[in-house]
């Protein structure tokens, strides 16, 4: 083969990858958004840790329905010894995800889905500062890429202030806790911008991101439930309250099986693009918190003109100002920066260097590692069971909503769903 | 490159800013969630 013919199809391998990764990103986006529409529909009988936690109860039962059908239990297991070390990032990853989704559910009952999605999505600046302090990303990318950095960071401060501003001087529907509430949505997207470290330090040692999830979903769970027990009058408080409200328990797992869909998008699109291009685009999950809290739930319904615009704006804004900050990473520094940090990685925990870029680009420890066994069907149907179960006692409540904007909005949910994960299956069978 | 025997590994860990960093911001994050409980 000759040098140019490489070159063609090293760089239509890129554009392939790339493609690949923003495909992810916006399918990211379009479930993380649905994500929380489902805790639109507890209104009433549980306090934010309990709703939290039955999300993330939802989430852990959610990942072992299809993803283990994605990749046995074998080869995650197998994953995990390989990279032991790195159970702690998934355990701390998933504890961040824990208090950062309580936050919100303090948020969104503060002040409104519309207005806290956009606050806390500005974790994409945590997520790039945390990037250029601890991983070296943007260093040396010069002049014109720290203007763009800059440009976007007050962007995306001014869009958080007219969003605050909003709900703080929003007349008749001015919320009494509205402080908290933007509290709650700032602490969120402290949690969630930091929670990118875990993840570039899973992603730069070629873990398999279900392996990730696998060890995430444990630490979420885990701290979730001791937060409950604390906060909530003990385990038998705490189980008395979720057993007299059973009927709304499955939107909340509903949320979490939403969540989990949209997070191994963002997984990948992350680790296709690299964090500065992967959360930005997943954070147009925004968009769709917008579109199903507006559209489907009315809640910019008995707002004034001058607040609509507020939020309209700063929703816009906040966008404008991640694409600014996703268009400043030069590959080239990038590579270079990934390459640094995964030689760090490979000194300080005893990696192989060439064997993790090996496992980056798809090679894997062993194939027959990747068979799914009978179990790992067992368990697919023992997790739908438990949602089944949940569904069967549902009740839906007695809110407002506008079921046509429910079938469209679950048309593109499934329609997205569909696209990128024949797009993933198609390049890299999940790998 | 050598394999890290555990006490190695968690040696690694615990003088590793990458572990520092979210550790902290968690703790923070939990107090947050006391006060405004």
């Amino acid at each position: 083969m000759s040098t140019s013919t490489t070159t063609e199809s090293s760089a239509g391998s890129s554009i392939a990858i790339h493609r690949m990764g923003v495909i992810c990103g916006l399918a990211a986006g379009v479930w993380l958004g649905a994500a929380e529409a489902p805790t639109k529909l507890v209104t009433v009988g549980l306090s934010p840790f309990a709703i939290s936690l039955c999300m993330v109860a939802g989430v852990f039962t959610a990942r072992w329905t299809f993803p283990t059908l994605l990749k046995g239990t074998s080869y995650v297991f197998t994953d995990l010894v390989k990279k032991k070390h790195l159970i702690v990032w998934a355990l701390l990853a998933g504890c961040l995800w824990a208090v950062a989704n309580t936050l919100t559910v303090f948020a969104i009952r503060d002040v409104g889905l519309a207005t806290a999605f956009p606050l806390w999505n500005a974790n994409s600046l945590i997520g790039i500062f945390w990037g250029w302090l601890l991983f070296r990303e943007l260093e040396g990318g010069g002049r014109k890429n720290a203007l763009k950095i800059l440009l976007g960071a007050v962007i995306i401060v001014t869009a958080a202030i007219l969003l605050g501003f909003s709900t703080i001087h929003g007349g008749s529907t001015t919320s009494p806790h509205a402080i908290r509430g933007l509290i709650a949505a700032g602490g969120a997207s402290l949690m969630w911008g930091t929670m990118y470290v875990p993840y570039r330090k899973a992603y730069i040692s070629g873990m398999n991101p279900l392996s990730f999830v696998t060890a995430f979903t444990v630490g979420e769970l885990g701290l979730m439930a001791v937060l409950t027990f604390v906060f909530d009058g003990g385990v038998h408080g705490a189980l008395h309250q979720l057993a007299i409200n059973r009927a709304v328990l499955f939107w909340l797992f509903l949320g979490g099986f939403v969540w989990v869909i949209g997070d191994l998008f963002q997984q990948f699109a992350t680790k296709y693009l690299g964090i500065g291009r992967g959360i930005p685009l997943s954070n147009t999950n925004q968009l769709w918190g917008l579109a199903w809290g507006g559209l489907v739930f009315g809640e910019l319904a008995s707002a004034d003109t001058t607040h609509r615009l507020l939020v309209l704006g700063g929703s816009l804004l906040m966008l404008l100002g991640a694409l600014s900050i996703s268009t400043a990473v030069a590959s080239s520094r990038e590579n270079h920066s990934r390459n640094a940090a995964l030689q760090r990685e490979c000194d300080r925990y005893g990696m192989e260097y060439w064997e993790v870029l090996a496992t980056q680009s798809g090679e894997e420890f062993n194939r027959k590692g990747e068979r799914r066994r009978w179990w790992d069907y067992a368990i697919v149907a023992v997790a739908l069971s438990v949602f089944v179960w949940f569904g069967l006692q549902a009740v839906v409540p007695s809110i407002a909503m506008n079921m046509a904007w429910v079938a469209a909005l679950g048309v593109i949910l499934v329609a997205s769903m569909l696209w990128a994960g024949f797009t993933l299956w198609r390049n890299t069978r999940f790998n | 490159m050598a394999t890290k025997t555990n006490s190695e590994l968690v040696k690694a860990i615990l003088t590793d800013t990458h572990f520092w960093v979210p550790a902290v911001v968690l703790m923070f994050g939990i107090g947050l969630l006391v006060v405004l409980h």
